[in-house]
C-alpha cells in the first residue's frame, strides 16, 4: 500500500513540474514568476554566432556562484570564441545544442535538465544554468563558489598530538578531508537531499567491504522517513532519527576531526556528513564509542592505558558525588571514620541548611555559571569566571551559608564531567545528578543504589541502530575482545581485529604477517574463517 | 526500526543463571548450614552443586528439545491442558511467594543497616516500583543487566574479602567429616534451596540466539555460584567459628562489620556493602518478577510479556508484610517459595523430562 502511494506522490510531482518552452522569452518569463522579489537572481541575455542569431540567457545566483568562472568560461567562450569560428551551417543547425554543451564551454561538470522546476532548484545550489532559445533542455554548469571558512583547528576537541585539520560548514570539504585519509574504492559515497526547503545535501560514506547492510539500511530508511522543511544543524538529523529520542544520552557520536570519522569507517561505522555544520554524525554510537577520544590512539598505550580509567573513574565521580555527599551528611556519618566525620561536623555547624539544599544551592549556581560562561566568551566570560569562582565561592563560604567541603565537591564534581570526551553524555549525567541527589535526600544510600538501578536498566535498554548501548560491557562473556578497546587500551598490536559488537563479517584489521607473540586462539581461529570468505 | 528483538547470548543466560541464584539466599545459607552440619557444610555444597549440575542439565536438555519454547510452552506439548494449568499456577505462585520472601528479607537488611526511621512500607515499595520499570523492560535488557550489575557488585566484595583474610583462625574448620550419611541425605534440602533459581533456564533457554555448548555455559555458571558459595562459607566459618555463625540472622553481612581496611576513607565499609548487596537482591527481584510475567502471560496467550509483572505487584506487597518479623517472615513465605521451587525445579522438569523421552520413543516407534 505505501509502496503504491509513493508511487502515486512521485507522478503527482512530476505533473506539478514545469516543463520547458521552446522559447526562451517564455522560459524567462516563468522563472521570473517563480522566483519573485528574488532580488539576487541575476538574469544575463546574450546573442551567440558570428551573425548574431542565436539567442541564450544565463541565470544564476549573485554571491553563490564563482562568477569569474562563469564570465571567462561561459560568456566569454560563447560570446566571443564562438563568433571567430566560422559557423558551417549544416554543423550548426539543430546541432547548436550539442555544439555549445560538448565543444565550447570548457566546464568540468556539464550536464542537461529536462524541466524548469530541477534548473530552478540548481539556481538556488549555486549553479548556473544556460538557456537556449528553440531548445526543450537547459544546460546546468556547476559553478559553486562562496566564500568558505578555513580549514582551522576543532575547537570542541584539541588534541596535544595528532592532525589539527577540523571540519568546516561546507559538505564538499569535509568530504574531502575524510577521503583524504581513505584511498580505497571501498569507500562509499551517497548524496540525499533533506528538508522541503532547506534541501540539506546529507552525504552518508562507509566502506562497503566492512560495513554491516542492516545498519546500512537502516539508515538509509530512516534518513528517508525525515520529513521536515529545514536541516540546520547535525543535531536535527540526529533527534529525527536515533532510536529513543526520549533518553538523555546521545545514541548517535558527533565529531569536528576527520581522523576520528576515518577511525569510525575504518571500524565499519557510517558517517553522516551534513551541508552547513562542522559536525559529521557516526552511527552506531555505544557508551563505550562515546567516551573513547582520538588521542587516546596517538598517545603511547600505557598513558592511554590510565587515562582510559581515570575516565571510567569520572563519570560515577560526576554522577554521584553530591548525591553521596548528602547521603552521608544526612543518614550514614558513622561510614567515615571518626576524625573526618567530626570534621565534616564542624564545618557543617554554620551552616543554616541542611545538606540537600546546601548541595542543590551549589549545584544550581554552578550549572548556571557554566550556562552563562558558554554563551559568552572572551573578556566578559573571564569576568563571569572570577566572579564565579573566586567570589561566590570564597564568599559563600565565609559567609558560611555552604561549607567549604561542599565547594570541593562541587568543583570535583565539574572537573570529572568536563574530562568525558562526549557533551552528550556529560549532560545526560549533569541531569541524572540532579535526580540522584534527590534520591539521596529522600531514602540516603538505598536511594542512591536505586537510582543507579533504573539508569544503569535505562542505558542497557537502549539500543543504536540495533546495537546495544552498553555493549562490549552488557555482553561481557561473549564479547570479550571488545575489551581492549573498552575501560582500558591495549597496545595497537593486540588489536588486530576489527570490534565484534557490530557484528560486522570482515574483521581482519591487522594482517597475521604483522608479527604479534600474544594473540588469543579463538581470534586466530576466526582470521582463518575470514581469510576464506 | 530495529526494535528488541528479545535475544540474548549464552554468556547472558549463564549470567541470568548466577543473578537469578544469587540473591537473599547466600545471606543466611553459612547459618544454616552451619547449624545443621558445622564445617561439613562445604561437602555439603559441593554434594548440592553436583545435584544442582545434573538438574541443570536435565532442564537444559529438555529446553533445547523445544527451539524457541518455554516451559509453558513445553507443558502444552507434553501434558494435559488442566495438569498444564496446575502447574503454570504452582510456577506463579512461586514467583510470587519468592518475590514476596525478598522483598521483605531485603527491605528488613536496608531498613536495619541504612535506614533506621524509614517505614519499612516505603522501603517496599519503592523496591516494587523500581524492579517493576526494569521487569517491564524484558528479558533482553535484564540479562545485559546482570553481566554489567553482577561484576560490579561482586568484585568490591571480595576485594573487602581479602582485607579480613589475615584475621581468619583456620582452626575453627575443625572437627571435619562429623555427619553421616543419614544427615547428608536428611540435610541436602537445606543446599539445594539455596540453589533455587537455576530454573530460569526454563524459560530464558527459549530466548537464546545460538544454542550451541549452552550446557557448558549453564554448568560453568554453577560452579562459579558453587566456588563462591564455599568461599564465603569458608570465610563466614573461620571468622566466627561455628558456634557464633550459628547465632547469626545474615552472617554474610555481619562479616562485612568486622572488616577493618587499613589506610581507606571509609571507616564502617558495612553500608557500602549493603549498598553493593541492594544492586544484586534487586537484580535477583527483577529476574523474578521478569520470570512471572513471561509465565504468566503465555499462560494467557498474550503476545506482549513483558508488562505482567504488573498485576503481581499488590499480591507481592501485601503477602511481603504479612510476617511480623523477620524470623516469621523466614519461616512462612520463604518456606513456600523453597516448597514451590521444589515442585517447579526439581519434579515439574523431571516429570516433563521423562514424558518428553517417552513420547519421543513412541513418535520413533510410529514412523
Amino acid at each position: 500500500m505505501k509502496r503504491k502511494d509513493k508511487e502515486k506522490k512521485d507522478q503527482k510531482q512530476e505533473e506539478i513540474e514545469i516543463p520547458i518552452s521552446k522559447d526562451l522569452n517564455d522560459n524567462i518569463d516563468k522563472m521570473k514568476e517563480i522566483l519573485t522579489d528574488c532580488d539576487d537572481v541575476i538574469y544575463r541575455e546574450f546573442n551567440v554566432g558570428k551573425r548574431q542569431n542565436y539567442r541564450f540567457a544565463i541565470v544564476y545566483v549573485d554571491g553563490l556562484v564563482d562568477k569569474k568562472l562563469v564570465s571567462e568560461y561561459v560568456l566569454e567562450s560563447l560570446m566571443q570564441v564562438a563568433r571567430d569560428e566560422i559557423p558551417n551551417p549544416r554543423m550548426v543547425g539543430n546541432n547548436l545544442y550539442d555544439l555549445s554543451k560538448e565543444g565550447n564551454i570548457p566546464i568540468t561538470e556539464v550536464k542537461d535538465l529536462k524541466c524548469l522546476k530541477k534548473a530552478i532548484d540548481s539556481v538556488l545550489i549555486g549553479e548556473t544554468i544556460v538557456l537556449l532559445d528553440g531548445f526543450k533542455e537547459v544546460l546546468f554548469i556547476s559553478s559553486r563558489g562562496w566564500p568558505v571558512r578555513g580549514i582551522s583547528e576543532p575547537v570542541t576537541e584539541s588534541v596535544t598530538r595528532g592532525p589539527r585539520d577540523g571540519f568546516t560548514e561546507t559538505g564538499k570539504v569535509n568530504t574531502t578531508l575524510i577521503r583524504r585519509r581513505i584511498r580505497d574504492p571501498q569507500l562509499k559515497l551517497k548524496y540525499k537531499q533533506i528538508g522541503v526547503k532547506s534541501k540539506t545535501d546529507v552525504a552518508i560514506m562507509y566502506l562497503d567491504d566492512v560495513v554491516d547492510k542492516n545498519i546500512l539500511e537502516e539508515v538509509n530508511k530512516r534518513l528517508d522517513d525525515i520529513k521536515v522543511d529545514a536541516i540546520l544543524e547535525s543535531s536535527f538529523i540526529e533527534q529525527l532519527i536515533e532510536d529513543n529520542w526520549l533518553s538523555p544520552f546521545p545514541q548517535i557520536q558527533d565529531t569536528e576531526r576527520p581522523d576520528s570519522v576515518a577511525a569510525a569507517l575504518y571500524e565499519g561505522r557510517v558517517a553522516l556528513v551534513i551541508d552547513n555544520t562542522p559536525f559529521v554524525l557516526l552511527l552506531p554510537a555505544t557508551w563505550n564509542t562515546l567516551l573513547q577520544a582520538a588521542e587516546d590512539y596517538y598517545g603511547r598505550w600505557s598513558a592511554a592505558f590510565i587515562v582510559r580509567m581515570i575516565r571510567y573513574v569520572a563519570v560515577p565521580l560526576s554522577l554521584v558525588l553530591p548525591a553521596l555527599y548528602i547521603a552521608i551528611t544526612s543518614y550514614h556519618p558513622g561510614m567515615l571514620p571518626t576524625q573526618l566525620a567530626l570534621y565534616l561536623a564542624a564545618t557543617r555547624i554554620d551552616v543554616p541548611f541542611p545538606a540537600f539544599i546546601e548541595a542543590f544551592i551549589m549545584e544550581g549556581t554552578l550549572e548556571i555559571l557554566q550556562e552563562a560562561g558558554t554563551r559568552i566568551s572572551g573578556p566578559i566570560g573571564t569576568t563571569i569566571g572570577i566572579v564565579g569562582g573566586l567570589v561566590i565561592g570564597q564568599a559563600a563560604v565565609e559567609a558560611g551559608i555552604v561549607s567549604p567541603f561542599m565547594i570541593i565537591i562541587v568543583a570535583l564534581t565539574t572537573i570529572a564531567s568536563f574530562s568525558l570526551p562526549s557533551f552528550g553524555i556529560a549532560a545526560g549525567i549533569r541531569l541524572w545528578r540532579f535526580i540522584l541527589m534527590v534520591l539521596g535526600a529522600v531514602l540516603g544510600f538505598y536511594g542512591i543504589v536505586l537510582g543507579l538501578m533504573v539508569l544503569l536498566t535505562h542505558l542497557v535498554s537502549l539500543k543504536s541502530f540495533g546495537i546495544p548501548y552498553m555493549e562490549p560491557y552488557s555482553n561481557i562473556i561473549n564479547d570479550f575482545y571488545d575489551l581492549k578497546d573498552s575501560i582500558i587500551r591495549v597496545p595497537h598490536k593486540f588489536m588486530k581485529l576489527r570490534p565484534k559488537y557490530l557484528r560486522i563479517k570482515n574483521r581482519v584489521r591487522m594482517d597475521n604477517s604483522q608479527k604479534v607473540n600474544d594473540v588469543s586462539s579463538e581470534s586466530e581461529g576466526e582470521n582463518k574463517d575470514d581469510r576464506k570468505q | 526500526m530495529i526494535g528488541n528483538n528479545d535475544k540474548i547470548t549464552k554468556g547472558q543466560n549463564a549470567g541470568l543463571i548466577i543473578g537469578s541464584v544469587f540473591g537473599v539466599g547466600i545471606l543466611s545459607l553459612p547459618s544454616d548450614l552451619a547449624k545443621d552440619f558445622g564445617s561439613d557444610g562445604i561437602m555439603m555444597l559441593i554434594i548440592g552443586s553436583v545435584l544442582t549440575i545434573l538438574l541443570v542439565m536435565i532442564h537444559t536438555k529438555l529446553t533445547l528439545k523445544f527451539t524457541g519454547k518455554t516451559v509453558v510452552e513445553i507443558m502444552d506439548a507434553l501434558i494435559p491442558k488442566p495438569i498444564g494449568v496446575l502447574f503454570s499456577i504452582i510456577f506463579i505462585l512461586f514467583y510470587i511467594f519468592s518475590a514476596a520472601s525478598v522483598v521483605r528479607i531485603s527491605s528488613e537488611i536496608v531498613k536495619m543497616f541504612l535506614l533506621q526511621n524509614t517505614p519499612l512500607e516505603v522501603i517496599i515499595i519503592t523496591m516494587l516500583i523500581s524492579n517493576v520499570y526494569i521487569a517491564r523492560k524484558g528479558i533482553e535488557t535484564i540479562a545485559r543487566l546482570v553481566q554489567i550489575i553482577f561484576p560490579l557488585a561482586i568484585i568490591p566484595f571480595f576485594i573487602l574479602l581479602l582485607a579480613i583474610v589475615p584475621d581468619l583462625d583456620f582452626t575453627n574448620i575443625y572437627p571435619i567429616f562429623q555427619v553421616g550419611p543419614m544427615d547428608i541425605a536428611k540435610g541436602i534440602k537445606v543446599v539445594m534451596f539455596s540453589f533455587i533459581g537455576t530454573e530460569i533456564i526454563l524459560i530464558s533457554t527459549a530466548y537464546l540466539n545460538d544454542t550451541k555448548k549452552v550446557l557448558r555455559y549453564n554448568i560453568l555458571s554453577v560452579v562459579f555460584l558453587a566456588v563462591i558459595y564455599i568461599t564465603i562459607f569458608i570465610v563466614v566459618l573461620t571468622q566466627f567459628g561455628r558456634i557464633q555463625t550459628m547465632d547469626l540472622l545474615w552472617p554474610t553481612l555481619f562479616l562485612m562489620k568486622t572488616v577493618d581496611v587499613p589506610g581507606t576513607f571509609l571507616e564502617n565499609v558495612d553500608g557500602v556493602v549493603i549498598g553493593l548487596w541492594t544492586f544484586l537482591t534487586l537484580q535477583s527481584l527483577a529476574i523474578i518478577l521478569m520470570q512471572g510475567s513471561v509465565i504468566l502471560s503465555k499462560s494467557l496467550k498474550l503476545k506482549e510479556t513483558n508488562f505482567m509483572s504488573m498485576p503481581l505487584l499488590p499480591i507481592i506487597y501485601i503477602l511481603a508484610l504479612v510476617p511480623e518479623n523477620i524470623a516469621a517472615a523466614y519461616e512462612y513465605i520463604g518456606l513456600f517459595s523453597n516448597y514451590f521451587g521444589t515442585a517447579i525445579a526439581i519434579v515439574i522438569p523431571i516429570l516433563l523430562f521423562s514424558i518428553s523421552l517417552f513420547k519421543k520413543k513412541k513418535g520413533a516407534n510410529k514412523a
